[in-house]
């Protein structure tokens, strides 16, 4: 990651060229195509959503900020669990449990954010792994609230707005996710162009230099660290209110690990990086599980090994990567 | 001329009739394990459905019957339930079979209901599954099923103290609150109850109490396969020499006892199939089983519910033809009673749940095989736990 010129992102957000905003619509008019075009598969690209906002979450700790964590699936198993149980005990009304769960995985962030944030590299990313261990066995010794192994069953979802009803093709699901990835896609764009995302820029690359100019480090890595949690909280709630199902799984470090290949498959500091890492591991997944249900875990490792070792920068940089080969081949010739 | 071309007509509308019926594909979709630790599984129900089309081929009067097979990874019920919406509106299944996990077989509940999509349980053995879904039918076993035998067997049998040890999911609660009642109408006395986490793979700590309380016996329930066999190893080597029986249900079977060996000898369970069974279907499966896949080839549980659930399937299809409607097939697959390597398969209309005969079973060497030998067998015993929670 450090071999690469530091990107913020901020050359995408603000490209005014040629295609300027036709650019930033693209992927959302995709994504109304999808709606479009792929009946049956909607539950498949739901998953795609809440995984590309749990990405994105990821990004904005670990890419821009630089904090070092595997502990993302605390936060969105956080949100699954909070969200569930918020609908089966309180209301069922899916806006009022999602902000709810959002909010409590906010601050479960905020919480351990201030214990873990003083510390950094392979100690950080350890006390991350220690803090979604904890919460995971905890899960699974609480088998009177979480249903343990079994799961959250029952977990019944009233309609959005009171109006659309969570159908078995998932139609609702999808554009109910959709609008929540893009009210979090705003926000995480302002955070990055505001000057409190510069400064998280900075942090990254040099802490002590930032802190010497009189930046409040550890507040500011605590405020991302909140923020990305409440995110991750969310797309946790999404899934626990679209599938209607909670499991064990949601916390374990195959969530976190995850999220992270999706990342370095998409390209960290690129905000569409998420966007594209997300969708293209879900598809191939998808596709994989489907050609051979017995050994389709090999295909995943074959595409990430490929990635890793040809594409530097994950696939926003494919185009910047072929470019270079393009032009680096005559030269080695004789 | 005009009788020719009624004639004509008549013939091309029979084609055409016949031709429609025998173009039909009856897809079943398969949810189970294919990968990682519980791989068994899959493999095991995978060669139950080869044996089976084997025996009876691949169709059913002209209608191909096509196997979806979906891998679940283990007992991830969110990933069973994503599998099922994608196998209903994807490949738009007529029958969802498989389920060795009894935590992803509640979760499909609400989607097949939804759906009304057939679903065979070929092993989820929870009490309560078959009450979550007006589309679910079992054919394996239910633990309260084996859990409640045992208890009285082992009450009448001079074990006076005992100490229960189970994996802390479904199932195993089951089988723990079963066994217990059981065994406490029967004289016995329960020491201390164990729960360990479903992923616990070192029993040792567990087995150090066991070892400090001195019970007469220990009853044990763990998933089949590593766990199981993890549980059944440490007993061999651990509580056998201080004179503790090892009491179980369906996780003593051959297949987990090909690491102990010789060890396991004297593990008392209690089963609804027992390998060494003496019916025809049973040795025909065997003989098959080991032409097909060689000769370490073992049947189990597994293989045995997923061969009775196709034969499910081919007498729906054979009766009521490739497009039956969901209503009519429930109806039909919940009266049904039929041959089966176990003996006889029987299902309770009222409860949609298999009637099994149990047997009461030791682990012996037998004809050269480490095997389980039955001595003793209750017949036709319905779901106690449907009995202690009647619907309302």
């Amino acid at each position: 990651m450090t071999t690469l010129p530091t990107r913020s992102g901020l050359a995408e957000l603000s490209a005014q060229g040629r295609l300027g905003l036709a650019w930033h619509a693209l992927p959302w008019v995709l994504a109304f195509v999808v709606f479009y075009m792929a009946e049956g598969y909607l539950s498949l690209w739901t998953n795609a959503l809440i995984m590309i906002l749990l990405t994105l979450s990821l990004d904005l700790a670990l890419g821009y900020a630089g904090i070092v964590t595997l502990g993302q699936a605390a936060f969105f198993g956080f949100g699954a669990y909070a969200a569930g149980l918020f609908a089966i005990h309180v209301h069922n009304d899916p806006l009022i449990g999602l902000v709810t769960a959002t909010a409590l995985s906010g601050l479960f962030g905020f919480v351990t954010g201030i214990l873990i944030l003083h510390t950094q590299g392979v100690t950080l990313l350890m006390l991350t792994l220690a803090v979604a261990g904890l919460l995971a066995e905890w899960a699974n010794r609480a088998y009177e609230i979480t249903g343990g192994d079994d799961g959250l069953q029952g977990v019944r979802m009233g309609p959005v707005l009171g109006l659309f009803r969570f159908d078995l093709y998932g139609k609702t699901a999808y554009l109910y996710s959709l609008a929540v990835l893009f009210v979090w896609f705003v926000v995480v764009w302002r955070i990055i162009v505001s000057p409190f995302g510069r400064s998280l820029d900075g942090i990254r690359q040099n802490p002590a230099r930032m802190r010497a100019i009189g930046t409040p480090v550890w507040w500011r890595l605590v405020a991302i660290y909140t923020i990305s949690a409440a995110m991750a909280g969310t797309a946790g709630a999404l899934s626990a209110q679209t599938t209607r199902f909670v499991g064990l799984t949601t916390l374990s470090v195959l969530v976190s690990g995850t999220a992270l290949v999706m990342l370095m498959l998409g390209g960290t500091r690129r905000i569409y990086g998420a966007f594209l890492g997300a969708t293209v591991y879900v598809i191939v997944q998808d596709y994989a599980a489907k050609v051979n249900p017995f050994y389709w875990m090999f295909f995943i490792g074959a595409l990430l090994m490929a990635t890793v070792l040809f594409l530097e920068g994950g696939l926003m940089d494919l185009g910047a990567t072929v470019r270079k080969y393009w032009r680096r081949a005559p030269v080695k010739k004789p | 001329m005009r009788k020719q071309l009624v004639g004509f007509c008549a013939v091309g509308a029979l084609l055409a009739a016949t031709g429609i019926a025998s173009a039909e594909t009856v897809k079943v979709g398969v949810i189970s394990t294919f990968s990682g630790g519980f791989a068994r599984w899959g493999e095991q129900m995978k060669r139950g459905i080869e044996i089976y089309q084997k025996h009876h081929g691949d169709s059913v009067k002209g209608n191909k019957i096509e196997i979806v097979y979906r891998d679940d990874t283990g007992p991830v019920p969110d990933k069973a339930r994503q599998l099922a919406e994608e196998l209903i509106l994807r490949e738009k299944v007529q029958f969802i079979a498989g389920f060795p996990w009894s935590p992803n077989a509640l979760a499909v509940a609400d989607v097949v209901t939804e759906a009304k999509v057939p679903t065979i349980i070929w092993n989820a053995a929870t009490g309560v599954i078959t009450r979550r879904s007006p589309y679910f039918v079992r054919t394996s076993f239910t633990l309260p099923q084996v859990a409640y035998p045992m208890g009285v067997w082992a009450g009448k049998n001079g074990v006076k103290t005992a100490i229960t040890a189970i994996t802390e999911f479904a199932p195993g609660v089951d089988a723990e609150t079963f066994f217990i009642k059981a065994f406490k109408e029967n004289g016995g006395q329960v020491l201390e109850s164990i729960r360990m986490p479903l992923s616990t793979t070192d029993f040792s700590p567990f087995f150090e109490r066991i070892l400090n309380a001195k019970p007469d016996a220990l009853f044990m329930f763990g998933p089949g396969g590593p766990s199981s066999q993890g549980i059944i190893a440490t007993w061999a080597s651990r509580l056998r020499p201080a004179g503790i029986k090892l009491l179980a249900t369906n996780e003593i079977q051959e297949i987990d006892l090909v690491g102990v060996g010789k060890n396991g000898i004297g593990a008392i369970s209690t089963g609804h199939y027992t390998e060494t069974n003496d019916n025809e279907l049973n040795k025909r499966m065997w003989a098959d089983m080991k032409a097909m896949y060689g000769e370490k080839a073992i049947a189990d549980i597994a293989m045995v519910a997923t061969y009775d659930g196709m034969e499910m399937i081919y007498r729906v299809v054979e009766k009521l033809g490739p497009r039956a409607k969901p209503e009519d097939i429930m109806q039909m697959m919940s009266n049904m009673s039929f041959p089966s390597p176990r003996g006889r398969l029987v299902i309770d209309p009222k409860e949609r749940d298999v009637v099994n005969d149990v047997d009461i079973r030791k682990v012996d060497e037998s004809g050269g095989r480490v095997t389980n030998v039955a001595f003793d067998k209750v017949p036709s015993v319905k779901d106690p736990w449907k009995e202690a929670n009647p619907a309302k």
